[in-house]
């Protein structure tokens, strides 16, 4: 983790509201994992008060260049977007603990609603690296022009099924639709085998899909109903969660999601949870 | 340049401490904060018995102000001493504990255990607005808060501070009261009640519905507030609230100030401590002038 000056080496817009940042991060050394996030600076004055997390997009052409996607929705994306090239954001990160990649697994669904797009592509650049694997993504915006980085996991080798609130591209309706059309391709009779399996809380659940996972960002009501389609055809998921962040290092407690073992912080225990573990 | 203070017993090296709640127990911020750098460590305040805290969302944004209402959540006493304390202890500066009962019981309760030499002073938070009470709190009434501070002292030979919240008729009646109870220092202020509203939702945005305000917001409150009370009494006055610049400090010191407290300004920047202790140094260079004191209460 370090706090520095980050130079902005892009920022642009990619579709309406949308925006691509690429940032130097001035003496940095160490790893990125995907799921992970930044806490940034916007601005310089006193509103919007705090920092904004952001997840990594993707890492760039040195590791210590960082891709960040977010959309406009307040006043802190607003001020990140009038920021040009050349200028510096003061940024804090890598924080959190990011997806953990199970090595078993050699089909995964990614399931992405609107923006929470941006941290799943580092993911899929991680995933691509698998032999003998497949890779779907269901791609879920709310019309045509606010679908994000179809191309980019393309060119991962990653199947893209686009679905629209409105029907303006693709299947008309919610991206959990398809995902159960998507799981029910697989042979989910080994979820029934011998295989008791534990979820990383300790809490045996009973048998994971071996080889199937599902891994998520998007809005809360999104995210519990993957939660119960998985729970229903016994696949793990993980899920990169939002919150409203204080401190973003553990510190404040003002991030907190309720889990079955009580109140966890999204910015140090998170922001990636097993979605089993959430109490929606 | 000496910017040395003493609270009580304690010897800081600068007058900046860190507020409670908003640097946990300091280790979280490790790896991009000077720890050396502060004048003492003040912790996220610690109950009796472990306390989950509010329902989320904890936080909401206003205009350059912080609602928050965490609802003191930590894993007790007993857990403090054991996981929290000794890398508090190692970090080399006075730790102050923030030490919050639901009882006065539980304050003298509290004291007693903290009795341990890693631990340098308390912090007898009675003013916390997070805290579903049926009466006032503790810090609402004179009496009350002056019998917090009698339980802690009988059990405790350590410098104690006694946080006072800005929601009081007469705050010069509640230091009085703290005072004579034997309080060795006061903290103000802690964070103004306050609540913000979903207009889409038509719901509160937190989920307690209601929370302390802090940061730049709460400021000229916080200033006010420690000018009243340093004409009042003679134990020193910390001034806590909005602090975010070596200006903002310079002017609480001015205005009486002994030391100061930095709270949401840590989640800005983290090495805000250090920043406003450099800041501090510059001002009283470039006046001439070569010790703190000489500013303390010197307002025209
Ligand atoms: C997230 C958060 C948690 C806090 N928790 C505590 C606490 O546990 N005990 C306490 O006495 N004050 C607590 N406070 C209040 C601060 O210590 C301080 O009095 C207040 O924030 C005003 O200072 P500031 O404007 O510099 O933040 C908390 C404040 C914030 C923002
Ligand atoms: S933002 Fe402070 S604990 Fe997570």
């Amino acid at each position: 983790m370090i706090h520095t000056k980050a130079e902005i080496l892009l920022n642009q817009r990619i579709v309406p509201d949308h925006f691509k940042m690429v940032l130097r991060l001035n003496g940095f050394k160490g790893k990125i994992k995907p799921g992970q996030f930044f806490h940034i600076r916007a601005g310089s004055g006193y509103d919007p008060l705090l920092r904004r997390p952001l997840s990594l997009h993707r890492i760039g052409d040195k590791p210590n260049i960082i891709e960040l996607l977010y959309k406009v929705v307040g006043k802190g994306t607003q001020l990140m977007s009038r920021r040009s090239k050349g200028t510096y954001l003061d940024v804090i990160g890598p924080l959190g603990n990011g997806f953990k990649i199970e090595k078993a697994q050699r089909n995964f669904i990614i399931v992405a609603g609107g923006i929470g797009a941006a941290p799943l592509l580092a993911l899929c650049d991680e995933l691509a690296k698998f032999r003998k694997k497949s890779i779907t993504v269901v791609l879920g915006a709310k019309f045509a022009s606010y679908i994000v980085c179809e191309k980019e996991f393309k060119d991962l080798g990653a199947e893209v099924l686009i679905v629209t609130e409105d029907g303006s591209e693709g299947t008309k309706g919610l991206a959990t639709d398809v995902l159960v059309d998507v799981i029910k391709r697989f042979d989910l009779r080994a979820t029934t085998g011998p295989l008791a399996d534990k979820d990383t809380s300790g809490i045996t659940i009973g048998s994971y899909h071996p080889l199937v996972g599902v891994y998520t960002c998007g809005c809360k009501d999104m995210l519990k109903e993957i939660a119960k389609i998985c729970k229903y055809y016994k696949l793990k998921a993980q899920a990169s969660l939002e919150e409203r962040m204080g401190c973003g290092l553990g510190a404040c407690l003002g991030c907190v999601v309720n889990t079955i073992n009580g109140y966890k912080r999204v910015c140090k225990d998170g922001p990636v949870f097993d979605l089993s573990e959430i109490a929606f | 340049m000496d910017l040395a203070v003493k609270i009580g017993k304690i010897k800081l090296k600068n007058p900046i401490m860190v507020a409670s709640g908003t640097f946990g127990y300091a280790e979280e911020f490790k790896d991009i904060t000077d720890l050396k750098g502060i004048g003492a460590i003040i912790t996220k305040s610690v109950t009796m018995k472990p306390k989950q805290g509010n329902k989320p969302p904890r936080l909401w944004e206003t205009t350059a102000g912080l609602l928050n209402s965490i609802g003191l959540q930590n894993e007790g006493v007993e857990d403090f001493i054991k996981n929290k304390l000794p890398f508090l202890k190692s970090v080399g500066v006075p730790v102050i504990v923030s030490i919050a009962g639901e009882t006065i019981n539980e304050y003298a309760q509290l004291a007693k255990k903290l009795n341990i030499p890693a631990v340098s002073g308390l912090e007898i938070n009675i003013s916390c607005p997070n805290i579903k009470t049926k009466h006032r709190l503790f810090a609402q009434d004179a009496k009350a808060a002056a019998s917090a501070v009698k339980a802690v002292k009988k059990n405790t030979k350590k410098t104690t501070i006694t946080k006072l919240s800005p929601e009081v008729t007469d705050i010069c009646e509640i230091a009085r009261a703290v005072e004579k109870g034997g309080s060795d220092a006061i903290s103000v202020i802690n964070t103004i009640k306050g609540m913000a509203v979903d207009i889409e939702t038509q719901k509160p945005q937190l989920g307690d519905i209601t929370g302390g305000l802090s940061g730049p917001a709460i400021k000229p409150v916080a200033l006010r507030i420690v000018w009243e009370t340093t004409q009042t009494v003679r134990i020193p006055v910390i001034g806590v609230g909005g602090i975010m610049t070596a200006d903002d400090a310079i002017e609480f010191l001015l205005c009486g100030a002994t030391a100061v407290q930095i709270g949401t300004a840590n989640f800005l920047n983290p090495q805000a401590v250090i920043a406003v202790a450099e800041g501090i140094e510059a001002y009283l260079k470039e006046k001439n002038l070569s010790n703190l004191k000489e500013i303390v209460g010197r307002l025209k």
